[in-house]
């Protein structure tokens, strides 16, 4: 059994537990609820596994490193925070009717890992990689992200609900109330601002130390304090102009737009200092 | 403070900061796509003349130093300033509010708030166990009063100085601050560094040598290291010596060497050896340049090299002691080898000469960016995740009122407030 071989698995146990969750929240089969959440935890150990072992797997090759350095190894981690964070909200906030819109992030993640032409081998680290912050910094950014994937997952759930009407009895009414979920999309935001601000933070400190200049306006770190704007605006919109609800759900999936852009269009369409993650 | 003059209003507003923010978002997107820093002949080849003059005219190719960019950021600093002076008198008076003037209607209302029948005795029993729960219950008569992290609400200015202090780390970085890079080759030293804008010399007041340059591949024939052994001298005198690699500079008198870059030269190092009389001799020696081994009126000189990119990977070595027909030898770069000449043989080493390309930055302000960092980082938890709570108890009559407010997590207050209220059940 080798790391590829769990993290494919994970791809189609992922893509069960989208089935799972999405069954539990449109046919509404109280039996499933449990194994579904039990059957994702599983999942999620076997992506853990997986990551783990391919840590392993490169120590084995000689080429040491945390399995956090190129295109594959990083969606596959967003997938795995994702799923993590997510399963976190579930237990604390009983919210099942929320997998079947964030679980999907993380199957997307991978299936876009497993299938697409990314290069998967475990390759030796750059210099300029070989570093103690690559962990801090590439943690920090993807709990962010993850936050900010489940926080525009949310927003989904708003304005599919704000749209059903009040006396609608249909599965949208097993939605939570649009109250509690602007409480938590709220909550993701916030989550979220504070560890992209780490991140951006432990990449300019990282920059630093390799190149001597902490902040040089390359387009991946031009693109992260464009979102980050995107997202201190949303917050205080909120704070000082009471906005909720609807505005802020939009806002969330926006918001989730610029990360997607700065985690993967910059590598695609825009070329900088950042190329490790070009796919 | 608050003013009301509009001018005031105008850079006290949220409305501003809005506007700041999208402006800087929406802005900051044309440096990631028109490549920064060219010269106006590569906008017009790209763009076309008339594009090419506007961007130049707006600064676009040195966008995130322009007048107008850096005009956006003054903007944001000023209303951060302002909007923090201006709302810091409602701030303090949610941190200093007045908390025993409410009546029992309106602890009644609040939104955590329970009636619990209570004998007298029991009474004064239960304002000591809530006191055991960490609430610092203080009373005028019969009402009680307890608050936990008021000071939060101080978190955001935390954000704002925060903010301000980078902003000040950077502009003392780009005043006081150099930034320089210099290309020594191996075993030669340099007193001054030039600079990345103007590329005039910067003097360093002291010299740094580089004594020696390494690549370090993989076995896939990746580069796994470059590393470079400097030397600092003062006066002639080496007071230090330490190696550098990408990610591990060396700082010395506020100037840091960070390991940038190189360059393979068309110049070696020739380590000879004359086996019979063990004689030997480190000469170096320019390409196809013939060169003298004085104590022994020997000629040497490489008079080829195959390469790939910049690294050679053998020489053409030519040897001639004057008596015998000249020879020559191919050998593998930075391994020996054995010439023959008539009956002597030599072993010859040869080296190909790098020279090291450092980056060497000078900036001041780098320790309040960085203390800005870190007080950004606190100042967004407080903000975030500490709650002002405050609770009340009411001794009245034969009940005990409890009413709590708090203003974020109330997820969390609410199981706060539940204990509250099952320590104080348990007496009843």
């Amino acid at each position: 059994m080798d790391s590829s071989t769990l993290i494919g698995i994970t791809t189609f146990t992922y893509l069960f537990a989208t089935i799972l969750y999405a069954i539990l929240f449109i046919f509404k089969v109280p039996r499933l609820s449990k194994a579904t959440t039990v059957f994702t935890i599983i999942a999620f150990l076997i992506q853990t596994a997986g990551i783990g072992l391919r840590w392993v797997e490169s120590y084995q090759l000689g080429i040491g490193h945390a399995p956090l350095t190129n295109m594959y190894e990083s969606v596959v981690f967003f997938a795995w925070s994702i799923v993590l964070l997510y399963l976190l909200v579930e237990l604390k906030y009983k919210a099942q009717a929320f997998g079947a819109f964030a679980v999907p992030f993380a199957f997307i993640a991978m299936a876009y890992a497993s299938f697409s032409s990314i290069g998967k081998t475990i390759n030796p680290l750059v210099p300029a990689l070989q570093s103690n912050w690559l962990i801090s910094h590439v943690v920090t950014c993807f709990i962010g992200y993850a936050a900010f994937a489940l926080a525009a997952a949310l927003g989904v759930m708003y304005l599919l609900k704000n749209r059903a009407n009040k006396s609608d009895t249909g599965f949208l009414s097993r939605l939570p109330s649009l109250m509690v979920i602007d409480d938590l999309t709220h909550k993701m935001l916030i989550f979220g601002f504070i560890w992209l601000t780490a991140g951006i933070i432990t990449g300019a400190v990282w920059a630093n130390s390799a190149w001597g200049t902490y902040w040089s306006w390359d387009p991946k770190e031009t693109w992260s304090l464009i979102t980050w704007f995107v997202y201190a605006l949303t917050l205080h919109i909120r704070y000082t102009r009471g906005w909720s609800g609807k505005r802020i759900a939009s806002l969330a999936i926006f918001g989730f737009f610029c990360v997607l852009f700065t985690y993967y269009g910059v590598n695609f369409w825009l070329s900088g200092l950042h190329s490790y993650g070009s796919p | 403070m608050r003013f009301n003059n509009s001018i005031w209003r105008f850079f006290a507003s949220v409305q501003l900061a809005l506007f700041v923010f999208i402006a800087l978002a929406t802005t900051s997107i044309i440096g990631t796509i028109i490549p920064q820093n060219r010269h106006l002949a590569f906008y017009s080849e790209n763009y076309g003349n008339f594009i090419a003059q506007f961007i130049y005219v707006l600064d676009i190719q040195n966008m995130y130093s322009s007048w107008w960019f850096t005009g956006l950021l003054t903007l944001l600093s000023i209303n951060l300033i302002i909007c923090s002076i201006d709302r810091f008198p409602l701030t303090q008076a949610k941190v200093k509010a007045k908390n025993f003037s409410f009546s029992k209607e309106k602890l009644n209302s609040m939104e955590f708030s329970e009636t619990i029948s209570l004998n007298q005795n029991n009474q004064q029993q239960a304002i000591e166990a809530i006191k055991t729960l960490g609430w610092k219950l203080q009373n005028t008569s019969s009402l009680y009063f307890a608050e936990k992290f008021a000071w939060s609400h101080y978190g955001v200015y935390l954000v704002h100085i925060a903010i301000l202090m980078i902003f000040t780390g950077g502009l003392v970085g780009g005043l006081y601050g150099f930034k320089g890079s210099v290309m020594i080759p191996e075993t030669q030293s340099t007193k001054e560094i030039y600079s990345q804008k103007s590329a005039e010399p910067y003097p360093l007041g002291f010299e740094v040598r580089c004594d020696e340059f390494d690549i370090e591949y993989y076995d896939t024939g990746m580069v796994k290291t470059y590393r470079s052994q400097l030397s600092i001298l003062e006066d002639n005198k080496t007071v230090l010596t330490e190696n550098i690699e990408v990610n591990h500079p060396i700082t010395y008198k506020g100037v840091t060497f960070y390991q940038a870059s190189y360059e393979g030269f068309q110049s070696f190092i020739v380590s000879i050896i004359e086996k019979e009389s063990g004689d030997n001799k480190v000469i170096s020696v320019d390409y196809q340049k013939q060169v003298d081994w004085p104590e022994k009126e020997i000629k040497i000189g490489i008079l080829n090299a195959q390469s790939a990119k910049q690294h050679v990977k053998q020489v053409k070595f030519w040897l001639f002691d004057g008596e015998n027909d000249p020879v020559t030898g191919w050998l593998d770069n930075e391994k020996a080898g054995v010439i023959i000449s008539g009956d002597k043989e030599y072993e010859v080493l040869v080296k190909q000469m790098f020279a090291t390309g450092l980056q060497a930055t000078k900036d001041p302000g780098v320790w309040l960016v960085y203390l800005g960092c870190s007080l950004l980082l606190v100042g967004l938890f407080i903000c975030f995740f500490l709650s002002h709570t405050k609770i009340w108890v009411m001794q009245d009559g034969k009940h005990l009122i409890l009413a709590g407010t708090c203003n974020k997590n109330k997820l969390g207050f609410e199981k706060d407030f539940s204990k509250l209220s099952d320590t104080v059940k348990k007496l009843s």
